[in-house]
């Protein structure tokens, strides 16, 4: 559900700090997508519990919130993508697993299935590869612009990293990801 | 297809949360922010700041309106604190816990129900008041509330105070003083915190109060609560209060912390935090009673 424009995040958030009940909101609004986030990188069973906890979190913080950002979306990003570095080893079985499967259905001859999944549910195996052999921060800041769709500042904001620093991470993990996939560099 | 588009395919394919985990995740929010409602000053600078409020409040105490016993102080500044109508010696205070222990004789020892049904009013940042409805498993397993008209259970505990702890607690005042301070100390050791005895005093009052604001006792264990807290160091009895709900009372106060006590029956009737002149906390316990199962009231 796309946020109501009349009432932004910062002013819910500002109001909860006196009427606590209003978070709620914050939570009807974001859940689903802070979930699909954290099910992209640690699947659906461990999104479960980093979503509700990212929303605990923000509950938990909302005394600190910068009102001016009025949109929560980075901020939420930012604590989940917190939450989620403490599974960091279960998001690398993740995509070892995934590169995994994707392989062995491909040599059980069911090439055609896996080309039309590749692209929607599961990575190739090559993607999921790239993925597993980026360093943190980059794989931060690459899947808050890929799947967030945050914006370089938006991740800078979420991450508390400055905006050139998000430029380079994400040019980093590309360039790796394009080996991975043998793209050839744009340049 | 780049491999920002793969990774965005990917995650828009997601097909989202059940309606099970965005429940239970909302149960869970809703958990803490009932909590929250009425949450004790947690964080180091308003202990810091209670604790300033305890130093303030015991030297207005002297000055304010005290018994024709109580020494006055010459030239005393202005209290800082807004004066209460009457001041007695702490010895009012033990005859409370005298009075509630013989109330309390032949009374259940132990929960009469797993579940302990609470109904507090609380006050709001902005001066309006709520209720609040708390079904808590004495054995610390669960607790449950009411959201948008339905009761919802979450499993564990949040509460600062466990029902494990205050049902741990001996019925004799001096050694449930005894144990308490055992639990702060052994907390701030956690914290890596060094206290002061004055700030010790003050945390071990709070923790018992914080114990009785969301839970329903034994009467022979709350008289003995009552006990302990008039045996700390400079704590002060009220004759005459009222409480949230506008009924009057008797308070034990140390330093912003307050409990209000039923004169009569001895019934706990809720708790007040003020650090300075700002309010941290009030809530009115309306309720309170041991039941078979959650929505019982």
């Amino acid at each position: 559900m796309p946020p109501d424009l009349r009432t932004s995040d910062a002013s819910i958030i500002a109001r909860s700090r006196a009427e606590p009940e209003c978070f709620a909101e914050i939570f009807d609004r974001y859940f689903p997508a802070i979930h699909r986030y954290a099910a992209v990188r640690l699947g659906s069973a461990a999104a479960d519990d980093v979503a509700a906890e990212t929303f605990l979190a923000a509950f938990d913080q909302r005394h600190r919130y910068d009102p001016a950002w009025p949109q929560a979306r980075p901020w939420l990003y930012g604590i989940a993508t917190n939450l989620i570095g403490r599974h960091r080893r279960s998001e690398l079985r993740l995509y070892r697993a995934l590169s995994r499967t994707a392989e062995r259905e491909a040599d059980d001859g069911h090439a055609d299935r896996v080309a039309e999944r590749v692209s929607a549910e599961q990575l190739t195996p090559a993607l999921a590869r790239g993925l597993a052999a980026l360093g943190k921060g980059d794989r931060d800041a690459l899947l808050l612009v890929a799947c967030a769709e945050l914006s370089y500042g938006e991740v800078a904001a979420a991450l508390g990293i400055p905006v050139g620093t998000v430029g380079s991470r994400v040019n980093r993990a590309r360039r790796v990801l394009r080996s991975a996939l043998s793209v050839p560099d744009e340049r | 297809m780049d491999e920002i588009q793969l990774l965005r395919h990917r995650h828009d394919a997601q097909p989202g949360p059940s309606p099970e985990a965005t429940r239970a995740a909302r149960v869970r929010l809703t958990g803490r922010i009932s909590r929250s409602h009425a949450a004790r000053p947690r964080r180091p600078f308003l202990l810091i700041m209670a604790a300033a409020a305890l130093a303030t409040a015991a030297a207005a105490i002297l000055v304010a309106r005290p018994d024709p016993g109580l020494p006055r102080r010459p030239g005393a500044a202005t209290p800082a604190v807004t004066t209460t109508p009457t001041l007695r010696p702490v010895s009012s205070a033990e005859r409370l816990a005298l009075g509630a222990a013989a109330k309390a004789a032949g009374a259940p020892a132990e929960p009469t129900g797993p579940w302990a049904y609470t109904k507090l009013m609380v006050r709001l940042q902005d001066g309006r008041t709520a209720t609040q409805e708390l079904w808590r498993r004495v054995d610390d397993s669960a607790f449950a509330v009411i959201e948008n008209g339905e009761l919802r259970t979450i499993k564990g505990s949040e509460f600062e105070v466990t029902y494990g702890f205050l049902l741990s607690l001996p019925t004799d005042p001096a050694a449930l003083l005894e144990r308490s301070y055992t639990a702060i100390d052994e907390r701030e050791a956690r914290l890596k915190r060094k206290i002061t005895p004055e700030e010790r005093d003050l945390f071990t009052f709070q923790h018992l109060a914080m114990g009785m604001r969301e839970s329903v006792l034994p009467e022979g264990l709350r008289a003995a609560i009552y006990g302990a807290m008039a045996k700390i160091p400079g704590v002060r009895y009220s004759g005459r209060s009222a409480d949230l709900a506008k009924r009057k009372g008797v308070t034990l106060r140390l330093g912003g912390e307050e409990i209000f006590v039923d004169p009569g029956s001895y019934a706990y009737l809720g708790y007040r935090s003020r650090a300075g002149d700002r309010l941290l906390n009030w809530d009115s316990l309306l309720l309170g009673r041991f039941v078979d199962r959650a929505g019982e009231r």
